[in-house]
């Protein structure tokens, strides 16, 4: 792993967040940011389309390779100095479907709550996950309602 | 020994002056024999948080002992007037030991200290040989880079 591209939907505020996040983090590889919003960067991947571009990270490694979801978070938490660790503990079995909540909660909350979540045992920020997960399932549903109406 | 008896016994109180010369002698000869230590047994703990790179860790071995020489015996000299005078035999074995118990502790935790920085390294040099622990889901073609 030589170098990462990491694409991004500049439309969603969740992934434009964490897209910002990730490139203020000092990194063991480099990292390039493509917006999915400018078609021409996207056409260096051929066959990307299939992945779906709406509201999601996809990192693409210098191979070719594509993660998609909790890899994503994973891959790009491995990628970081200070977060290689959370990588590691986050690719077991039972926290792997958890990724992308405990990414966005480390992406978004600071160094204390990192702190925080790295003091836990996994049966506690299995918890404390499922319940970020459950909440944010929520938050999202709501926007939409709203939004929908004001579409001419 | 004619000369340095001889010293002892003509400058201030003899008890005080052999005090002082017989801790300058077990503290200077337990930082050689520490330092010789560390640096013999430290090599292959440089040598893995350095990843292998064997004159680097040999560079940094030998600048650690100069270091560790240059503090510890600066500390033991500078010490020396440091406490009580002795003026008996009883008091002198008392001071001796008091300072040479200061120094041992003074050793050991600069010891503790070094072995926690490169234990610090030793994980970040392991962090850094890590593969991904997660496999792509798919490829795509890169048409460029």
């Amino acid at each position: 792993m030589q170098k990462l591209y990491i694409l991004y939907d500049a439309q969603c505020p969740f992934t434009l967040r964490y897209r910002h996040w990730l490139g203020d983090q000092p990194s063991f590889v480099p990292l390039e940011f493509i917006p999915f919003q400018s078609p021409e960067l996207v056409a260096q991947f051929e066959g990307i389309a299939a992945y779906g571009t709406k509201a999601q990270l996809l990192v693409i490694n210098n191979d070719g390779g594509v993660y998609q979801g909790p890899s994503a978070s994973i891959i790009c938490l491995f990628a970081l100095k200070e977060y290689r660790d959370w990588a590691m503990r986050l690719s077991a079995p039972n926290l792997l479907p958890l990724a992308t909540e405990a990414f966005d909660m480390l992406a978004s909350g600071g160094k204390e709550i990192a702190r925080w979540l790295s003091r836990l045992d996994d049966t506690e920020l299995i918890n404390v996950l499922s319940y970020e997960a459950c909440r944010q399932s929520n938050q999202r549903q709501q926007p939409e309602r709203t939004a929908t109406p004001l579409k001419p | 020994m004619i000369p340095l008896l001889a010293f002892a016994e003509t400058t201030g109180n003899p008890v005080t002056v052999w005090t002082y010369i017989a801790y300058l002698v077990v503290s200077v000869a337990l930082t050689v024999w520490v330092a010789r230590t560390l640096h013999k047994n430290g090599r292959i703990f440089l040598v893995d948080s350095f990843v292998g790179n064997e004159p680097l860790a040999d560079s940094v071995n030998h600048l650690l002992v100069v270091g560790f020489y240059l503090i510890n015996i600066g500390f033991v000299t500078l010490a020396l007037k440091y406490g009580d005078r002795a003026t008996d035999a009883q008091t002198a074995l008392e001071i001796l030991s008091t300072k040479v118990g200061l120094v041992l502790v003074v050793l050991g935790v600069m010891h503790f200290f070094n072995l926690f920085i490169f234990s610090k390294m030793r994980r970040r040099a392991t962090l850094h040989k890590q593969t991904p622990p997660v496999l792509p889901q798919g490829y795509v073609k890169p048409v460029h880079g």
